[in-house]
């Protein structure tokens, strides 16, 4: 059983705070805190206890937040402006290599899978 | 046409045989499918499917952890019948002739009562015994002088008092059997209320919601099962208080005005409600003015286990709209807790007894500071010590600490001796390497020296005593706990 959050289907029996954060792409532990703060749930609150109201007060303070889709395409957006401005990180992106100054005789495994110019599928 | 017809079943004929020249969709239709019998309808015949009787399994399992599984799995019935040992009952009486320790049991109305309130508490090993029992000890017969004889003469202002001792040396037993030498010193004319677990208050447990009259949070939750708790284990006494005042509530479309002198406070907590709905109400307000006013007749002990829990952690879990975390006195408990605790409300007859936990971080300083344990620093920083807190604890004459010191010799030889009776502590011949060996026929008829019972048993006192320095905790766990 799951309850839908901002379209996303969450374990019944999780904390409010944790079930948001694993999620929602865009939102970690702290903003999850901040969004139950705001809403007036409290901490120790499960999915399951959720009303009606409450799971609205959530799609709407979520809605105002960059998340999901957007977010993706933001980082999309950004690395792609980096190539297009000729920066050297934007270049790195391009080859799939290490962009903050890091090696590469050794242990670069992670850039080659994730540094693309387009990050996220959207 | 008749011609015709008989053409095309001619041909429809030889269609089965050999190639057809023609494809029109008539000599090519399949065949009209047969028609399907009529199923009987099924009914259902319960004789066929009746199954011989068997034995439901039950797992044995529970989703219960350990320690909670050891409390909860009624292991009580199991242990040894106490009633020959005819125990005495925890009286005032007891406790003024002790010397020495002494085995005593709850009496059933005290131990129902006391159960209901949550002061038998897991860790404290109740399922060894058929029914509570608690060794009187010097330190009840210290409390009950110092503190429990005063509740009937005394405000709970100048009646405050703080249980201090290391880990298991039995703070919360001497809790309980200070409640319960109250409801046998005043014969059930007592209000007790008790909160077992104080950390339950500030972990964000309970939902909780602003009232920006009285400037707090409510937290309907834990107010409600802590007020059910109170009803139930005061209902002969709350029966017997009328209410000081009218007072009128809403409860499920129905209204429903109490009457002054009339009403009494039980059906008050009985009728409302409010206590658990999700908005701001008045009701505990309420239910603690009346029992400030009621205590000129009735002496009301409030007492707190786990204090320090939250006098030394008053940073909550809970958070303001902005994020800022939630104070513990901009709790509407927790605010009602510091009020008593510093004196600001006091009830004209009572007392106000806290209880250290061994269980939380012994780094905060803000309780022991304000029972002056510990020399105030004012260079600590806020995350170790709160002076507002500390401030709050020392107004009004300050709250005292009373010491609960581990148990003497002879104290610890009557336990075990209770022990050893009950079944919880075997005493038998230490094990040896060479005892373990296979006798030889000659040592099977060289005569045996005899087991001196009483001997062993004295070792055993002394090592015990040894090891644990008194402390019922290790005493239990050196002893007869093997995990």
């Amino acid at each position: 059983m799951g309850v839908h959050v901002f379209g996303k289907s969450i374990k019944h029996n999780s904390l409010v705070r944790i079930g948001l954060a694993k999620a929602i792409f865009g939102i970690g532990y702290q903003t999850a805190e901040r969004i139950c703060a705001k809403v007036g749930i409290y901490p120790q609150m499960r999915m399951n206890q959720l009303s009606e109201p409450q799971i609205m007060d959530l799609n709407k303070e979520i809605s105002d937040l960059l998340v999901e889709g957007h977010l993706k395409q933001k980082i999309n957006n950004d690395i792609r402006m980096k190539r297009d401005i000729g920066s050297y990180s934007g270049f790195r992106h391009a080859q799939g290599l290490p962009v903050r100054g890091q090696g590469t005789r050794n242990n670069a495994a992670t850039a080659g899978k994730l540094n693309k110019l387009e990050r996220f599928r959207v | 046409m008749l011609k015709v017809s008989s053409n095309v079943l001619k041909r429809t004929y030889l269609s089965g045989t050999v190639r057809s020249f023609s494809i029109t969709s008539t000599v090519l239709a399949k065949k009209p499918a047969a028609s399907k019998p009529v199923k009987k309808k099924v009914t259902f015949d319960p004789k066929k499917f009746q199954q011989p009787q068997q034995k439901v399994k039950k797992s044995g399992m529970t989703h219960l952890e350990f320690h909670d599984a050891v409390k909860e799995m009624n292991f009580d019935k199991l242990a040894m019948d106490l009633t020959p040992f005819e125990l005495s009952e925890l009286t005032s009486a007891v406790v003024s002739n002790e010397s020495g320790g002494q085995v005593t049991a709850f009496s059933s109305e005290s131990a129902a009562i006391l159960k209901t309130l949550g002061s038998f508490k897991k860790y404290q090993h109740h399922e060894l015994f058929s029914k509570p029992v608690s060794m009187v000890t010097h330190n009840t017969a210290l409390l009950n002088e110092q503190f429990v004889e005063k509740l009937a003469d005394a405000s709970s202002r100048t009646n405050r008092v703080c249980l201090v001792g290391e880990r298991g040396a039995g703070k919360s037993t001497l809790l309980a059997q200070a409640q319960a030498l109250a409801l046998d010193k005043y014969e059930g004319d007592v209000i007790l209320l008790h909160i077992d677990a104080a950390e339950n208050i500030t972990d964000g447990s309970s939902d909780y919601i602003y009232n920006s009259k009285n400037k707090t949070y409510h937290q309907p939750m834990f107010t409600k099962r802590w007020i059910y708790k109170l009803r139930n284990s005061n209902e002969a006494v709350f029966k017997k208080l009328k209410l000081s005042r009218d007072i009128s509530f809403q409860n499920k479309r129905v209204d429903h005005q109490l009457k002054k002198d009339e009403n009494t406070l039980y059906d008050f907590l009985q009728l409302n409600v409010d206590f658990g709905k999700f908005q701001p109400t008045h009701a505990f307000s309420f239910f603690i003015e009346e029992l400030v006013h009621h205590s000129k007749s009735v002496p009301v002990l409030l007492s707190v286990d786990n204090a320090n829990a939250v006098l030394d952690f008053p940073v909550t879990k809970y958070r303001h709209h902005d994020f800022t975390p939630v104070h513990l006195n901009e709790l509407e408990i927790g605010d009602f807790l510091l009020k008593v605790a510093g004196g600001e409300i006091s009830f004209e007859k009572g007392g106000v007894l806290l209880s250290k936990t061994g269980l939380v971080g012994d780094h905060q300083k803000t309780l022991s500071t304000a029972l002056g344990l510990v020399e105030y620093d004012p260079y600590a920083k806020k995350q170790f010590f709160d002076l507002d807190i500390a401030n709050t604890l020392l107004a009004h004459g300050g709250v005292k600490p009373f010491t609960v010191s581990n148990l003497t010799k002879d104290e610890t030889r009557t336990l075990l001796n209770f022990w050893r009776e009950s079944g919880v502590v075997y005493v038998k011949d230490y094990v040896t390497k060479e005892s373990l060996k296979p006798e030889t026929e000659a040592e099977k008829k060289a005569p045996k020296p005899e087991f001196d019972s009483e001997a062993q048993f004295e070792n055993l006192v002394n090592s015990y005593y040894t090891v644990s320095t008194g402390n019922p905790h290790y005493l239990l766990k050196a002893s007869a706990i093997s995990y």
